[in-house]
């Protein structure tokens, strides 16, 4: 079933020139797009892209200027459908900093069930729920400033979930974490996609597209293509184009393929390529 | 370093004044602010004190942290002392220096007004420092609700208070990141004149503005996509319970109260409208001044 | 340290082979306080003139800390720092000298811009160090606009805030680099950058290196740039240097290098796969295309054999 479709969609920023007369910078521009129930599905795309434009569309954050975009079979531009969009889309941002409400973990989780009206005792096992499904459970009555990116992008997380949401949004939330930070973030949203939640990983970071079910590359506002991690991989002209590199195992097959080498595709663990190179070389 | 700067006054313990309830201690610290007014004489204040060591001795904050506090308004103390004493005149004249002159009701008066605030600021910082800002938060949101048949937008005053609270770690981080980088690029602070060390802060200032902006649109986006709507629906999850605590912190504290004013104050106090004409504005600043602290 | 070792490092550094010298530099962050904190333990090392050194480690390991000390942002509580001909282990130091001639690149670094115009914005450093004469700053804000790529007369009177995200970037790192720094310290220069911007300020960084003889110190958590970019590279390990080698010799370490929550770049794996079953890769040997020719080589020779 599909959850979210886009349907011709353009959006147009606004930008001033010195004399104050309005132009309009391209967003995105005619997109079409079908996310399904229960998909992992991967955004990628160079900075300024549109990727990020298309996710705050998504949610209704932003309305498009031509275009429909139906998320659950409501469409995000009628004003009165954006309550219950925004129930059934949750959103993690790039900067934890700043989507932090309060200064105590459990109330920053609660922030969205209290927003939904949500009785008491709900709230609580909604909290509790949510922390322990992204294992921050410990830290519930701590301040989140303390804690480290990754612990804090998975506050957020769970903030997220606390609004029992079928899709989660990733808005480059591991843009400006440390590597241990991505690991954990993308852990978490590999298992609740296991769970069954719809998940929309958006980044640049090429390897954390492996073992997705669909990536979209973005490019100039437009959708450049859309296909497997492996089709999207082997595609080393498109990544030039865009200004994407293939993780430096996969491209190293790629090249070592080319020259005749009996190499498994999109080979992500460098060593497994090693071996099977060994095996080639001693042939 | 910035980051030195603590953030409120909480001392973390756990004892009977740190368990009870926000609201009452806010209540019980505002009558103690305003009833301290009318306490006069010697044996009232000797009264207090007592009350006050108990306070201090079961909050078990160490009292060093509340000498901090009352260090903070040291200035303003002796600028009261100094007034009081040269500018009271009443009682007998004790002596007599150029256009200065000191009368017995002058040195009286510096000294209840010195015992006045610095008590002040012992029992409001004997409340900050065992209630966290979220419970303060909670407790004024709590306390202002009955305002909200009046229009006023109580839920949104106690959300704001929130977010700033938990904007201020971050903004201090980055105002110390933007000092650090600046610097590198050859910025001095502590040099040169009043207009040019103003002017210093200009590579500091703009990049915060900017990034406050960034942060608000970003926090505007997290918070509508977490269904917020203002205050018309929304429930919440903490719930204040009053507690055996709290109502015999309450009796204890209005025995002392009724036994200190009524019996050494009040009867005294109510004949000397002039008085509270004459330091009523002290009174709010200094008030002012502890509001500050939260 | 004695008095004359003292002198002995101050001599070396005099001698103009090292740029920087640490000898068991300690620092603790809130001294004499229940939050005390060791950030540095003993840390002891020597970067010198020409090279480009990568200091990794885990978030908190002190990384940032020890960088933060070469251009006296953090000042000496314990042990020796030399940094090109300053003491900073002395009472007093030259800053404005110091922090001239090492520039310092912060996380983020777009987000410390603020003047009305990128001239201005390029400008001010080298308003702050002294350059009076208008005409060699703007000169020298050119020349460094356009070492990282900007179109001088383009971009000068342009609001910094109305650029891009990797443009502002650049602007920053140019108002770094037209003091003409002899060190560069960068804390994360690629963080958040899409792969393109990634790899720009990486050959830029490098080009800088490697052209104009700038020493490079540089901070990152991308262990994939760090293998392919540094001459050398230190791990810094709760606050104590634990490793310092060369690239290809400290991700054999797979074990221990994993055991420090850090990952092994991708080609290290699989050389090092490589040579466990016997073969033999060139010490130089990093990026994808150096070793697609090492595979290459070994092919042949495994052919001609």
């Amino acid at each position: 079933m599909d959850i979210i479709t886009l349907e011709n969609v353009s959006y147009y920023y606004k930008t001033y020139d010195d004399d104050g007369i309005a132009a309009q910078a391209s967003g995105v521009e005619g997109i079409n797009l079908t996310i399904r129930e229960g998909a992992f599905v991967a955004l990628v795309g160079h900075n300024g892209s549109g990727k990020s434009t298309l996710a705050k569309l998504f949610n209704g954050l932003l309305v498009p200027n031509s275009g429909t975009v139906t998320v659950c079979g409501l469409d995000t531009a009628e004003k009165k459908n954006i309550f219950e969009i925004r129930k059934n889309v949750g959103m993690v941002f790039q900067n934890p900093d700043n989507q932090m409400v309060a200064s105590i973990v459990e109330e920053d989780v609660a922030f969205g069930p209290e927003n939904l009206g949500v009785p008491q005792p709900e709230i609580v096992e909604r909290v509790y729920s949510a922390l322990e499904q992204v294992g921050m459970t410990e830290y519930a009555k701590r301040s989140p400033h303390k804690l480290s990116g990754g612990q804090k992008q998975r506050i957020a997380i769970a903030g997220a979930l606390a609004i029992r949401p079928k899709v989660i949004v990733f808005d480059e939330s591991t843009a400006m974490l440390d590597p241990q930070g991505r690991r954990e973030v993308l852990s978490v949203a590999r298992e609740l996609n296991k769970q069954g939640m719809t998940v929309i990983l958006i980044t640049h970071f090429m390897e954390e597209v492996y073992g997705c079910d669909e990536v979209v590359v973005m490019s100039g506002g437009h959708i450049a293509k859309i296909g497997k991690p492996s089709e999207i991989f082997a595609d080393e002209r498109l990544l030039e184009a865009v200004g994407l590199d293939a993780p430096r195992s996969v491209a190293l097959a790629a090249k070592l393929k080319s020259i005749g080498f009996d190499v498994t595709d999109n080979c992500i663990d460098a060593r497994t390529l090693g071996v099977e190179v060994c095996r080639n070389l001693t042939k | 370093m910035l980051k030195d700067v603590t953030f409120g006054q909480y001392y973390p313990a756990d004892s009977f004044i740190h368990r009870m309830d926000a609201r009452v201690k806010l209540l019980l610290c505002l009558l103690f602010m305003v009833g301290i007014f009318f306490v006069t004489s010697f044996v009232g204040f000797a009264f207090i004190t007592v009350f006050l060591i108990m306070l201090v001795a079961s909050s078990r904050v160490p009292l060093r942290s509340i000498l901090k506090s009352v260090k903070g308004i040291l200035v303003l103390l002796l600028l009261t002392v100094i007034l009081n004493i040269f500018f009271t005149k009443t009682g007998t004249l004790l002596c007599k220096w150029w256009i200065f002159e000191i009368y017995d009701g002058g040195l009286y008066f510096a000294a209840k007004m010195f015992l006045r605030l610095t008590y002040l600021v012992v029992g409001s910082s004997v409340l900050t420092l065992t209630t966290t800002p979220v419970d303060l938060t909670h407790a004024i949101e709590s306390l202002l609700k009955p305002l909200k048949v009046i229009k006023v937008p109580v839920h949104e005053i106690a959300l704001i208070m929130s977010l700033t609270l938990s904007l201020i770690p971050g903004l201090i981080d980055e105002t110390d990141r933007i000092i650090r980088a600046q610097k590198a690029r050859g910025a001095s602070f502590d040099t040169g004149g009043l207009v040019k060390r103003a002017k210093a802060f200009v590579p500091i200032l703009i990049p915060l503005l900017v990034g406050g902006f960034r942060r608000a649109e970003e926090l505007a986006n997290a918070m509508n996509s977490r269904c917020y709507e203002g205050a018309t629906k929304r429930t919440q999850m903490r719930i204040m319970k009053l507690s055996w605590r709290d109502f015999v912190a309450t009796f204890i504290a209005l025995l002392f109260f009724v036994t200190v004013f009524v019996v050494y104050g009040m009867s005294y106090q109510w004949n000397n409208t002039e008085w509270l004409l004459t330091n009523g504005g002290e009174w709010l600043i200094v008030n002012g001044i502890n509001w500050l602290y939260f | 340290m004695s008095k004359s070792d003292k002198v002995v490092i101050l001599q070396a550094v005099a001698d103009g082979a090292a740029a920087i010298v640490a000898d068991k530099l300690n620092f603790t962050y809130n001294p004499k306080s229940p939050f005390s904190k060791q950030a540095l333990k003993d840390v002891t090392l020597t970067v010198n003139r020409g090279e480009f050194v990568a200091i990794v480690g885990h978030t908190g390991s002190g990384k940032t800390t020890f960088v933060q000390h070469l251009n006296a942002l953090i000042r000496v509580q314990s042990g020796g720092l030399f940094v090109l001909d300053h003491n900073l282990s002395a009472k007093k130091v030259d800053l404005k000298a110091l922090r001239g001639s090492v520039g310092m690149v912060f996380q983020y670094p777009e987000y410390q811009l603020f003047a009305d115009t990128v001239l201005d914005d390029v400008c001010f450093g080298l308003k702050n160090f002294g350059i009076t004469d208008k005409d060699k700053r703007e000169q020298l804000a050119k020349n460094a606009l356009e070492l990282v790529g900007m179109d001088f007369d383009k971009v000068k009177n342009k609001s910094p805030f109305d650029l891009s995200g990797g443009e502002k970037r650049r602007v920053a790192l140019a108002g770094v680099l037209a003091m003409e720094p002899q060190i560069l310290v960068m804390d994360e220069p690629t963080a958040g950058l899409d792969p393109r911007g990634k790899r720009e300020i990486l050959s830029l960084v490098s080009s800088i290196n490697r052209h104009k003889g700038v020493t490079v110190v540089m901070v990152s958590h991308d262990m994939n740039e760090v293998y392919e970019n540094a001459d050398r590279i230190i791990v810094f390990r709760d606050g104590e240097v634990a490793y310092d080698t060369t690239p290809r010799q400290l991700f054999k370490k797979e074990d221990e290098i994993v055991s420090m929550n850090l990952e092994i770049p991708h080609m290290a794996k699989f050389c090092n796969e490589l040579e466990r079953q016997g073969y033999v890769i060139p010490d130089d040997c990093k990026t994808v295309e150096q070793v697609f020719d090492a595979v290459l080589a070994l092919k042949g020779g495994v052919g001609n054999a």
